[in-house]
């Protein structure tokens, strides 16, 4: 499996709202450095274009300013080798786990018996045996995940964009999910651009911890999270004082964002490296 | 549009029927005869009864009102005895299928691309609500000038009258695509066509089936018109034909050929929903 590495230079994002008058710049000046095969996480304020910057660097918004670059292959529209994890899972209602798990391979033109193979094989990584003939409105939150999570992984990305997937669990199933979510990530490593609201949730997944200002959004700071994997005993975890340390900092900056940014900020904390390697 | 009688009466009486379902397994098991269908039955017996009795105390004039064993004679006769009925069915079942096959293969097409293509919409739209709006057995003398007293004639006023529920509802479906859902195939780099296939027509399935069924509807009326106004064969021809001659107990006998013929197509195209698309009926009743 090759790595894939995500360089976003000077993305800013400019749209006219049905029925508004003025345009949103729901993103400006963001640059950021993603390398291989690390676990990064972007929380930020509600509203500051975290789930735009993700659509963007899928390739299902073209930004009005600056340009993603996956591999050094500047990014123009949707292409295979990234996969999608959804907010609300968005499966086919009318397609059972399975069918829905097989979708993403299927639109690919994977050959049926390959695509059914590779299916069963993930539906028994993520925990879905016993599911697979289920409607979606058959499964709860946490399943429909899965089948979410499930259908993105079967097409062999090199990269996984996840826009707050556990958002909309309770805390317990949450708590689950990021468990398996780790695990998987240990066996695989593939790079991961996760989004989300939870600090814990960040840290504990993550290499990087990427803050961002209110809208519009800009990178206003990026934590490298030294914590030893695998992280599977999440007590620990939380127990470790640097853990509370991340958090602390992040709670910060995140406090610090919600206060009215002037304009004449934004260009000063509008770039940020992960990582002191120019990549 | 969904629900059919038992399920509408459960929703009315959820909370009662949910303490009843609950508890039904245990006592009762699997009764040979369901109690809608005695309760049901019953209400027919009562009220043929009363019928029957009226008509042969000579409270209602039997010239008028037929008895329901008259009714059942003429009907034996229609069937067996002479059999003359089967010709006439035979008519309105040609005059019926060519107007809605007709209908479905233009009205879906045609709803896909008014779902699809905002311009289109714009252009035929109005014209379309307003041939709805518009009784089109009205147009039918201009039919008749066009196809003379022909099944064709029949056959398009059935097309005219179950086309418009089908492009409406199909269009509606197309339309009512979740944006979410086709993110997700963009995402998954889903060409047009493999987004129409697997994302847009199937999610339009259910509200084309809706459209389907009022149109099943609509032609059966448009057959029995079609046969009133003109014709020397079919159903409707027999029905109007017997009244003319005041012979009532073959009208009710020809009215009731429509009665089964609807509630045969009605339970039809249901089990044929069930089929096509089971998540929707598994879903009903998940939910209750």
């Amino acid at each position: 499996m090759q790595d894939a590495a995500v360089q976003i230079d000077d993305v800013t994002h400019t749209f006219l709202a049905p029925g508004a008058t003025q345009p949103l710049t729901v993103l400006t000046n963001v640059s950021l450095t993603v390398e291989a095969r690390t676990f990064v996480s972007i929380v930020g304020p509600s509203g500051c274009g975290k789930t735009t910057l993700l659509r963007i660097i899928d390739g299902l918004i073209e930004p009005s300013g600056g340009e993603v670059r996956i591999d050094g292959q500047v990014v123009r529209g949707t292409a295979r080798g990234r996969a999608m994890v959804f907010q609300d899972a968005d499966l086919l209602p009318w397609r059972t786990a399975l069918d829905n798990v097989v979708f993403g391979q299927e639109v690919q033109g994977v050959p049926k018996k390959e695509r059914l193979e590779r299916a069963q094989a993930i539906i028994a990584r993520v925990g879905l045996r016993g599911f697979e003939h289920h409607y979606p409105f058959q499964l709860s939150g946490g399943m429909r995940q899965r089948v979410g999570l499930a259908r993105a992984l079967s097409t062999g990305p090199r990269l996984l964009l996840m826009d707050e997937p556990f958002g909309a669990l309770d805390a317990q199933t949450r708590e689950d999910m990021q468990g398996e979510l780790l695990r998987l990530w240990e066996q695989d490593k593939v790079t991961v651009v996760f989004i989300t609201h939870g600090v814990d949730e960040a840290i504990l997944l993550s290499d990087y911890v990427v803050v961002l200002s209110q809208r519009p959004g800009t990178v206003r700071e990026v934590l490298k999270i030294d914590l030893a994997r695998p992280r599977a005993d999440e007590e620990d975890l939380r127990g470790d004082p640097r853990f509370a340390e991340y958090r602390r900092q992040i709670n910060q900056l995140l406090r610090s964002a919600r206060e009215t940014m002037r304009p004449t900020e934004i260009g000063i904390n509008g770039s940020a490296r992960i990582d002191g390697r120019a990549l | 549009m969904n629900a059919s009688p038992e399920r509408t009466l459960m929703a009315a009486n959820s909370a009662a029927s949910l303490a009843v379902r609950r508890a039904a397994p245990q006592t009762v098991g699997r009764k040979l005869i369901p109690d809608h269908v005695v309760l049901s039955l019953g209400t027919l017996v009562v009220f043929l009864s009363i019928w029957e009795i009226a008509t042969r105390v000579g409270w209602v004039n039997s010239l008028l009102l037929a008895s329901p064993s008259a009714i059942a004679a003429s009907a034996w006769s229609l069937f067996v005895v002479k059999g003359d009925i089967w010709h006439h069915l035979w008519v309105s079942a040609q005059e019926l299928l060519l107007g809605f096959v007709c209908a479905v293969i233009v009205g879906i097409p045609a709803g896909v691309l008014m779902g699809r293509n905002r311009l289109i919409r714009q252009a035929i739209e109005p014209y379309v609500m307003a041939l709805y709006s518009t009784p089109q057995v009205a147009l039918f003398p201009l039919l008749i000038l066009l196809l003379g007293f022909t099944v064709q004639s029949k056959a398009a006023l059935v097309f005219l009258g179950a086309v418009f529920p089908i492009v409406i509802n199909t269009t509606a479906g197309v339309i009512g695509t979740d944006p979410r859902m086709l993110e997700m195939a963009r995402s998954f780099t889903a060409t047009e066509g493999a987004i129409f296939r697997k994302v847009i027509l199937p999610g339009a399935l259910p509200t084309i089936s809706t459209g389907l069924r009022l149109a099943v509807g609509r032609a059966l009326i448009m057959v029995f018109v079609a046969e009133l106004v003109s014709s020397t064969e079919g159903v409707g021809y027999v029905i109007t034909r017997a009244g003319a001659t005041f012979d009532t107990p073959r009208l009710f006998a020809g009215v009731l050929v429509f009665t089964i013929v609807g509630v045969l197509l009605g339970w039809g195209t249901q089990v044929l929903e069930r089929r096509l698309l089971p998540w929707l009926h598994i879903r009903d009743e998940v939910a209750g």
